[in-house]
């Protein structure tokens, strides 16, 4: 466990989350020797906590503080982010492809469309390409640097199968930061089919098990869990200086800061920057662009289930290890921009009870889920483009337990969104009818955002804004944001190799200014 | 939130449900013809009721015995034995401690659904049951009990038993050598 080694009035680089982006973050300034407090609004958990339960796990890391739903989003559960040490790394599936290089270019590939306010990134393939080396060399990614695949599970050899009978050629078992062989002190994947509920033998990379220890190693770093930062607060010069928190007691305290970096995923992050507006900063910090917030996209996100002629045993294994990349690419011959991705995916029989159909009951319906064994399921990611509307606002008048106000998520389809959906249930139906299968569900409109990303936007532009190319605010010198709320455009792809490339890009080059004074 | 039961990893909310689809009853109906279906609809039994251990505080038999029955007819696998649809109404029972209006949501709705079949709802047929229930689709009520049914039946083991979901994996070892890729009949 962590000591208490900083005091709050030494200013220290203050990291709020430490998640992929925080976590990295903080771990990569500590071994450069910076002091770095890491805030977690979450409890620490220890590894005899992570079970094989869906449900019990879903209530130990899951954000639950109230959200509001606006538009197109789950009603009273908008996304699903998670409130413990290590954030969305103890629940994601571990799947790290690479955006590709048209996708960072997305406005000059797409061309202009309506609705939007689609941009280039302020940075290239090339820019990120080493950092996307490192990152899968950090997180021991499969299929990359000569660490082997995982072996096929049978739900990714139902989908390779099909996949191939229809015609596809790209597909594997992924690039997964899950180890196929004990590395980095971590055990090898056993297949125990609990990716998202946490990964006990540690085989799938979280920063609960790998950067915050090796930060606390460091003794430059210093981890506060339960600890729910509600404003940052700034000078008479305007540069922020330091943060004020809630306690794991809930007492309010403050403490000072070099330099600050918002991690706490794209709605938090959000809200928190709106949350501490000030007399001179009233629409919120860094926010003269008005763009905190705007642009927020979480992905198209659909499930297709085959009801096949034979046992396929879909909880058996890790869960996103198997992927279809033949419609990645940018082809608007399809009817639409933007690329997608088919993953396997299983699923525990209450969440196909429940949506499957989400209406289903009766005799017919029972029959299906008594064919549990025998469901393939894959979930497909397709890009979503930004629009100013999709934004998080605050509430006007509700509060939650902090005092703070809560977050308003509103999210609306754009009309390419939609045309890439049915395009890909299309697709995607096609791989099980191949095999025979007996029936096909689509779950669509059913999951919670996971992939939330461009609520503080990098972009050349201040305008357009609220980051430079290195996360730092256009407005605040010493104010950076260091997580998927800084994706100009959101690819197909998971986002999280992309935002721990970001955070290691953004480490080096905070450092090399630190060791010029210039922070 | 919904999370009646816990938390379900995609909590279930009224205003999100799509509209009801309309079921073919006909069919159903010719499905019981072959005799099959007699068993797959199997009303809840008294007796069952009579030797189950009830601990409930809020729900009183008679309302226990109407929502054993329609959780069997909601989610109807005729290999179960009643104690698992009465674990529902225990479950159901442990809802109303915390919400105080549940208790009159769910009286309420049984009361409308024994009119809809003449009063007497044990006393039903299985088809007249399954139009009532039919007929409060997208009520508050019918939600909550899809919901709360799914919660309580589709986390019990010996639903997963039956259907086939083997549950908490580590101690075994995990599926590396216990079939994770045992699939045997897609074409080599």
């Amino acid at each position: 466990m962590s000591e208490k080694r900083f005091s709050t009035e030494q200013a220290v680089v203050v990291v709020i989350g430490s998640g992929a982006g925080g976590g990295v973050l903080a771990n990569a300034l500590a071994q450069r020797g910076i002091d770095v407090v890491c805030l977690e609004a979450g409890r620490r958990l220890a590894m005899s906590e992570i079970i094989n339960d869906e449900a019990t796990m879903f209530g130990k890391f899951t954000w639950l503080d109230p959200r509001e739903s606006s538009g197109q989003t789950i009603p009273g559960f908008p996304a699903w982010t998670c409130k413990t040490v290590g954030g969305t790394t103890l629940h994601w599936t571990a799947s790290c492809p690479r955006m590709q290089a048209h996708e960072f270019k997305a406005r000059s590939t797409y061309g202009p469309i309506a609705d939007t306010t689609l941009e280039d990134w302020p940075l290239e393939f090339d820019d990120i390409a080493p950092y996307y080396s490192a990152a899968e060399q950090l997180m021991g990614v499969t299929g990359t640097h000569g660490i082997e695949r995982l072996p096929g599970n049978n739900n990714y050899k139902v989908l390779e199968a099909g996949a191939r009978k229809v015609g596809y050629r790209q597909i594997d078992t992924n690039n997964v930061a899950i180890n196929p062989v004990p590395r980095d002190g971590r055990g090898a994947c056993l297949q125990t089919g609990f990716c998202t509920s946490g990964c006990v033998v540690q085989a799938k990379w979280s920063t609960l098990y790998t950067e915050i220890p090796k930060a606390e190693q460091t003794g430059h770093f210093e981890l506060r869990p339960e600890c729910m930062v509600t404003r940052i607060a700034h000078d008479d010069a305007g540069r922020v200086n330091a943060v004020q928190y809630l306690d794991a007691s809930g007492e309010l305290r403050e403490q000072k800061a070099r330099f600050i970096c918002v991690a706490g995923n794209a709605i938090e992050t959000a809200r928190l920057l709106l949350n501490s507006s000030s007399d001179r900063f009233p629409s919120g910090l860094a926010n003269s662009s008005d763009q905190v917030g705007r642009n927020y996209m979480r992905h198209m996100i659909a499930g297709v289930v085959g009801r096949m002629p034979g046992e396929v045993n879909i909880h058996r294994g890790a869960h996103q290890a198997g992927i279809i990349k033949d419609e990645r690419g940018y082809d608007p011959s399809r009817g639409f921009v933007g690329g997608i991705l088919m993953l396997t995916v299983p699923f525990a029989p209450e969440i196909f009870a429940k949506f499957l159909q989400p209406t289903g009951w009766g005799p017919e319906y029972a029959d299906l889920l008594a064919h549990y064994n025998h469901l393939a399921a894959m979930l497909i990611h397709g890009e979503d483009l930004p629009q100013a509307s999709n934004r998080i606002t605050l509430h006007a008048q509700t509060t939650d337990a902090y005092g703070l106000p809560i977050p308003v998520v509103h999210y609306e389809e754009h009309p390419n969104t939609a045309r890439l959906r049915d395009y890909a249930l299309t697709r995607g139906r096609s791989v099980y009818e191949a095999l025979g299968a007996e029936d096909i569900y689509d779950m669509v409109n059913v999951f919670p955002a996971t992939h939330n990303m461009g609520t503080a936007r990098m972009g050349s532009d201040r305008n357009t804004s609220v980051c430079n190319r290195w996360g730092q605010t256009h407005d605040i010198d010493n104010l950076f944001v260091s997580d998927g709320s800084l994706f100009t455009s959101a690819g197909c792809e998971n986002p999280t190799l992309t935002i721990v490339a970001l955070a290691l890009r953004q480490a080096e080059h905070i450092a090399d200014r630190v060791k010029r004074g210039e922070l | 939130m919904t999370a009646d039961g816990g938390g379900p990893p995609f909590p279930l909310s009224e205003a999100d449900q799509l509209p009801a689809e309309r079921r073919e009853f006909l069919k159903l109906l010719g499905f019981a013809a072959t005799g099959s279906a007699a068993f797959v609809l199997r009303p809840i039994s008294l007796g069952a009721a009579e030797s189950n251990d009830w601990d409930l505080g809020f729900v009183d038999a008679e309302l226990g015995l109407i929502l054993a029955s329609v959780a069997r007819l909601l989610f109807p696998h005729p290999e179960l034995k009643d104690s698992v649809y009465f674990q529902v109404v225990q479950d159901i029972d442990s809802d109303m401690a915390r919400r105080p209006a549940l208790g009159g949501l769910l009286r309420d709705s049984a009361t409308a659904l024994a009119e809809q079949v003449g009063g007497d709802w044990l006393a039903a047929s299985v088809p007249e049951q399954i139009s009532a229930i039919e007929s409060i689709e997208g009520s508050e009520a019918f939600f909550y009990l899809r919901n709360r049914t799914i919660e309580s039946l589709y986390r019990n083991t010996e639903v997963w038993r039956l259907v086939g979901y083997e549950g908490s994996s580590i101690e075994h070892g995990g599926y590396i050598n216990r079939g994770f890729d045992d699939i045997d009949w897609l074409d080599p």
